[in-house]
């Protein structure tokens, strides 16, 4: 028998609302620093004339360009994208679980690499099939520095977007709609188009939507493909206006047209999805159990022939045409035993420039990721409980940078922190100032997702039984978010080794990174020295996917970069 | 064990939630060791209450008190944490990364007992709680009863004086719930805390408490022990809600003085009660509600060609439930639901011959 006694207690400690309140003051000046003083620095200097200017005729063609482009790219992207979802879903594709990875796989690659291995195969007189075929054709059999490469490359980009949002769509239907439609007596064929169409449009549009926000803003595919050949861009032309002759004043009115398509493409997306704001890395909800896969019976074979074609043309041709490159002497020459060699990765180990962009990749890559990790931990405990106006401004003030494309970003970057009064011009912080602006949304994103899935009773538990609130998070919530803050911690890490739209506008030469690196690469005109590199990247990319698959057992498929 | 004095007091305790009032003006007082219930069904304000009580909501106005200490008041509020009670919540809230062991030992831990104690006590609840053995299991790998039972134990670890119980035992299936139940009664009485359960089981409630708090609409109907409310509920809702008790609408025709009371002789269409007791502000001429259970009606058959004793009804419904048969009968334009235990079984438009005892008839005020 256990007797009362007065052990039941705990030394009353006063409520740390007071405590508590502090934080968040804290947190809103960091957040502050962090995204409002860069947006604020670029609004200062704005001008209006030359707002005007944009729309004259010279300056005209690169808005149009981007829209077209990115109107383009979103038509085979869509094609490709929701049949492959729905295969992958509901039928009996065979090794369709691999189809569904290989897609997430692809869109880690990053598009930097994939224009590279394209620019390798199809460039006008030097890409390896042209060359190959040039005799029998008399002439390039495709030449990817064109609009077309640009839109292909895009695509490219762009599907898995399209295959994500769709499959989650799927996902979070109803089966006992399509249920329904069969016991009416649809053929499956039939359901697919009068039922599970319908119910998914939102996912598709919002992906669409999404999609082409992405491309908009997507600086490596017009950069490489485009630009030397004279087609401008939104985004290549913010570039120049950086790197060709700096004028901050102007990339800052360049970038409104950009901002407003971006925002109003995500504001699209998000009222499509009726949440609130937009989730690029939206962890996919409510997998319902599935009763019965619909069978492809004769049309296996071609389904699977095109379920697998954007996955080549994505991943497989683009990896392998790397790989290739890197292990050759002279790439033109083709695969021939005696023009295989290592001494491209052997050069790297030496070239102290290659070096040092491994090394700061990898400096800033982790730092960042565990940065973010804990900020975005931070951001999802203090933003949590009942909702003030503070809590409010600071979530809309996080949020920003969904609006902001990384290109515009890399000019609030410069504009803020390069020169008076903090001078961090050529320094790895504001590359890491960059890195923390563009990633900070989806930390929260993630971290508050891991935290949504906590019971609050489990908190409320740990306070019945005496844990302060400090205490109910650290033995508590905090354990049961570790994966939340893992996943956070991977997601930025990827999308910090392979980030080049804002590095490529605000690295100095001693702060390369690898992408950076593998860039000057290519406009030094060294192939096999850029294949190596890219090999490297790949690496350190797919390797991070691997480390949180199989390492902490976090689904990979979930992370979207 | 139990003494008189209120060990738990709410006065005057009012909670809004925006426009919404959750629970008006709430006065309850309860004794030390005592259990109590609060039944009502959802949106009464039960859980609020009980939350109130741990801390996790603050009354918009009045006070709580625990052992002549104030906890909760306009100006004062003691969080959760600092009240020391223990509490079982619906979804058990077992922490998912801990062990059972380290589940129930955490309150010890953060209360800095030593080791070999902790793990002495943490034994002696996983005994008391019938866990022995499963202290280092994870909580998948637990069905719902287990996880109830290490929500309980880690409830009672600390010894609390008062342990809350939030609908402890919705989660479980029918012979689980039968089973926990009769347990939680056990350790009741072995520990000796005040228990404070919340359900919307009305069977849960009446076999448990030594009192039960019924509510509606965030407003108390009536207190009392289970047997009183049962046999005398107060007003309509009482009697549907725990009795599911027939209730029809009648006129006072006359008024006997007994040396007990009053007696009045009540009639409903042509059906007369001659002697309802037990309302003794009744005047002739009144509008009065009675209550009857469906198993304090008796039921006869009625051969072709018989007068039939007392009044005669149809069967309109008739339904095997196992245990007892469930049959509605028309009595003179009343529905009455009956319940009867293994009686003869009834035909749909069968005669029966209906009659109920005087005194299992409850006169209800009307208006209430």
């Amino acid at each position: 028998m256990i007797s009362l006694s007065a052990s039941s207690k705990l030394p009353v400690s006063q409520p740390k609302a007071g405590r508590f309140n502090a934080a968040l003051i804290v947190i809103a000046v960091i957040v502050f620093g962090f995204v409002g003083y860069p947006i604020v620095a670029g609004l200062a200097i704005f001008d209006f004339g030359a707002l005007g200017r944009l729309f004259s005729a010279q300056n005209i063609d690169p808005l149009i360009n981007s829209i077209v482009l990115a109107a383009l790219a979103v038509i085979p992207a869509t094609a490709i994208g929701v049949p492959l979802a729905w295969m992958v879903a509901r039928t009996d594709l065979p090794g369709r679980n691999l189809v569904g990875l290989l897609v997430s796989v692809s869109f880690v690659v990053p598009n930097l690499l994939t224009s590279i291995a394209y620019i390798f195969l199809f460039g006008k007189n030097a890409g390896v099939v042209n060359a190959w075929l040039f005799p029998i054709l008399g002439g390039p059999l495709y030449d990817i520095y064109s609009f077309s490469g640009v839109v292909f490359l895009s695509a490219v980009h762009a599907y898995p977007l399209i295959f994500f949002t769709t499959l989650s769509g799927l996902a979070r239907m109803n089966p006992e709609l399509e249920e329904a439609g069969r016991i009416c007596g649809l053929s499956p064929l039939a359901i697919f188009f009068r039922i599970t169409l319908g119910a998914i449009l939102p996912s598709v549009m919002a992906g669409i939507a999404f999609a082409i926000a992405e491309t908009l803003t997507m600086l490596a595919g017009p950069l490489l493909l485009g630009l030397p050949v004279g087609i401008r861009f939104m985004t290549t032309e913010l570039y120049s206006t950086i790197v060709m002759n700096p004028n901050l004043s102007a990339a800052i009115s360049l970038s409104l047209p950009l901002v407003t398509l971006t925002v109003f493409m995500l504001w699209v997306q998000a009222r499509i999805l009726g949440g609130t704001g937009s989730s690029r890395f939206a962890i996919l909800a409510g997998k319902g159990a599935r009763s019965e896969t619909i069978a492809l019976g004769p049309l296996r074979t071609p389904a699977l022939v095109l379920a697998w074609i954007p996955i080549v043309l994505s991943l497989v041709l683009p990896v392998a045409t790397l790989l290739l490159g890197a292990l050759m002497k002279q790439w033109w020459r083709g695969v021939e035993w005696d023009n295989m060699t290592l001494s491209n990765f052997a050069y790297l180990i030496d070239d102290p420039s290659t070096y040092d962009a491994i090394r700061n990749s990898l400096i800033l890559a982790v730092g960042i990721g565990g940065v973010m990790a804990l900020l975005g931990g931070v951001l999802a405990i203090v933003l949590a409980g009942e909702q003030t106006s503070l809590k409010h401004a600071v979530r809309q003030l996080t949020e920003l940078p969904l609006g902001i494309p990384h290109v515009v970003a890399g000019v609030l970057i410069i504009l803020a922190w390069y020169g008076h009064p903090f001078h961090l011009g050529g320094s790895l912080l504001i590359l890491a100032l960059g890195y923390v602006l563009v990633t900070l949304p989806y930390a929260l994103k993630t971290c508050e997702a891991a935290r949504g899935q906590i019971d609050s009773a489990l908190g409320e538990a740990a306070q019945m039984v005496g844990c302060s609130p400090v205490q109910s998070w650290r033995y508590v919530v905090l354990p049961l978010m570790k994966n939340g803050l893992l996943t956070t911690f991977i997601i930025v890490f990827l999308f910090v080794i392979k980030e080049f739209s804002l590095t490529a506008l605000v690295y100095s030469s001693d702060t390369t990174t690898l992408p950076v690196r593998v860039f000057t690469f290519l406009e030094g005109g060294s192939y096999e020295k850029t294949a190596a590199a890219s090999i490297v990247l790949l690496v350190l990319t797919l390797g991070g996917l691997l480390v949180a698959g199989k390492l902490f057992r976090i689904n990979v498929a979930n992370i979207k970069v | 064990m139990s003494t008189s004095a209120p060990f738990i007091e709410l006065a005057g305790v009012h909670k809004e939630f925006g426009n919404f009032t959750a629970l008006a003006d709430c006065n309850l007082s309860i004794r030390r060791g005592e259990f109590v219930t609060l039944l009502g069904p959802s949106g009464c304000g039960k859980t609020t209450t009980l939350r109130m009580i741990a801390g996790f909501v603050r009354p918009t106005r009045g006070t709580i008190r625990v052992g002549g200490e104030i906890l909760s008041s306009p100006t004062a509020h003691v969080p959760p944490e600092g009240r020391g009670m223990g509490m079982v919540f619906q979804s058990y809230a077992v922490w998912p990364h801990m062990t059972v062991r380290q589940n129930v030992a955490l309150p010890l831990k953060l209360r800095k007992i030593a080791r070999p104690d902790i793990d002495r006590r943490v034994d002696e609840v996983l005994h008391l709680c019938r866990l022995d053995g499963l202290g280092d299991r994870d909580p998948h790998q637990l069905s719902g009863g287990q996880l109830q039972r290490v929500a309980l134990a880690r409830a009672l670890v600390y010894r609390p004086s008062v342990v809350l119980l939030d609908e402890p035992l919705s989660n479980l299936d029918v012979a689980l719930r039968e089973e926990l139940r009769h347990e939680l009664a056990s350790l009741h009485r072995a520990i000796g805390a005040t228990f404070i359960l919340v359900t919307h089981d009305q069977v849960e409630a009446m076999s448990l408490s030594d009192r039960v708090v019924v509510m509606k609409e965030g407003r108390i109907e009536q207190i009392g022990p289970p047997e009183e409310i049962y046999r005398n509920p107060k007003t309509d809702f009482v009697a549907q809600f725990v009795g599911a008790a027939n209730l029809v609408k009648g006129k006072v025709s006359s008024v006997r003085r007994e040396p007990a009371g009053k007696s009045c002789e009540v009639r409903v269409g042509g059906v007369v009660f001659p002697a309802v007791r037990g309302w003794d502000g009744a005047a002739e001429g009144d509008t009065v509600t009675l209550a009857m259970h469906p198993e304090s009606i008796r039921l006869q058959p009625i051969g072709p060609g018989e007068p039939g004793m007392g009044y005669q009804g149809f069967v309109r419904g008739s339904y095997f439930l196992g245990r007892t048969q469930e049959i509605l009968v028309e009595l003179d334009g009343m529905e009455l639901r009956v319940m009867q235990v293994r009686s003869r079984h009834f035909e749909i438009g069968e005669r029966v011959g209906v009659t109920i005892a005087n005194e299992n008839v409850i006169p209800l005020v009307h208006g209430a």
